[in-house]
């Protein structure tokens, strides 16, 4: 058992790290800048006229559904200070996430009879797709300002989502019959089907350009953390389990 | 025989656990770094929540 526990937190500790400086490359810089045009005038991305226009609706700012993202910071609230600090945070809790993942795929690599690294990185991408692109299709990747429903609402979303589309990979991956395998179409469709809440009107205080580029980045940065969690995980793994620690059932 | 087999079932059984053990741990690590509540918890976990396309704010 506590091999598992050493192999999950090593993985975290080496794929979050790898993961932090992807991130501080790519993406942190534009949460940076997205910071600067925090509590300024709402632009909306939906309409082509009003992205220039730099202009706040009135309906923007009702309370109509539409969480005002922009003016959610109280000063005297507790946050790490800029610069090292902050970097520090940022990884401990890049590393505290890579553990999560690590011990989910270490739950799956229990049933994989010799576990190859290229199933190790399959299982990689499979929970790349489950945990981030198919909450991010429904739920894009928010930047600091930025417009959206309901804080709650969007994190059962999330976490249905992901519940679903993994069970849909598992289905996918250990299903012997066929039906069984296509019921993973089911389980990742469904949460779309259902929908993600949404705010009226997508928007916020930086610009659409920005957005769109962090977006971009975030799948970038999170298929490296994923892949290379993969990886690792299985490579560590395989070390341990071939050490027969623990009662690892192999055919 | 029948040792065989509840060597085989207690092994599968073992096996369950282990990974009903890891998907809690994972689930309980996720929860606590990207969903947490308190507004400290937040904010040193900015960054990562935000690129990991958790819901924020």
């Amino acid at each position: 058992m506590s091999k598992i526990f050493i192999v999950a937190f090593l993985s975290g500790i080496m794929g979050g790290s790898l993961y932090s400086l992807v991130q501080n490359y790519r993406v942190v810089p534009l949460i940076a800048q997205a910071e600067l045009f925090e509590g300024g005038d709402i632009v909306s991305y939906d309409d082509p006229d009003t992205v220039e226009g730099h202009v706040a609706h009135q309906h923007l700012l009702n309370p109509d559904g539409v969480e005002e993202g922009a003016n959610h910071h109280d000063p005297s609230e507790w946050k790490p200070s800029q610069g090292a600090q902050r970097l520090f945070f940022t990884w401990v809790s890049n590393v505290v996430l890579a553990t999560a993942w690590s011990f989910l795929l270490c739950g799956i690599f229990l049933f994989i009879p010799k576990l190859s690294m290229r199933v190790g990185m399959l299982w990689g991408l499979l929970g790349y797709l489950a945990f981030f692109v198919a909450p991010a299709i429904g739920l894009p990747p928010e930047l600091p300002g930025m417009l959206a429903a309901d804080l709650e609402d969007r994190q059962l979303w999330w976490l249905l989502t992901a519940a679903s589309s993994f069970s849909g990979m598992i289905c996918l991956y250990f299903g012997k019959h066929w039906t069984i395998r296509f019921s993973m179409v089911g389980f990742l469709i469904l949460p779309h089907v259902f929908g993600a809440p949404h705010p009226r009107v997508q928007g916020g205080t930086a610009p659409e350009t920005l957005w769109k580029n962090y977006v971009a980045a975030t799948y970038g940065a999170n298929l490296i953390l994923w892949l290379s969690l993969g990886l690792i995980v299985a490579f560590l793994f395989r070390k341990v389990a071939s050490e027969g620690v623990w009662s690892y059932a192999r055919d | 025989m029948a040792r065989v087999v509840s060597t085989q079932s207690q092994s599968v059984s073992t096996q369950v656990l282990l990974a009903t053990i890891c998907f809690a741990m994972g689930l309980a690590i996720m929860l606590a770094v990207g969903f947490s509540a308190p507004i400290e918890a937040h904010n040193a976990a900015h960054d990562t929540r935000h690129a990991a396309a958790f819901p924020c704010h």
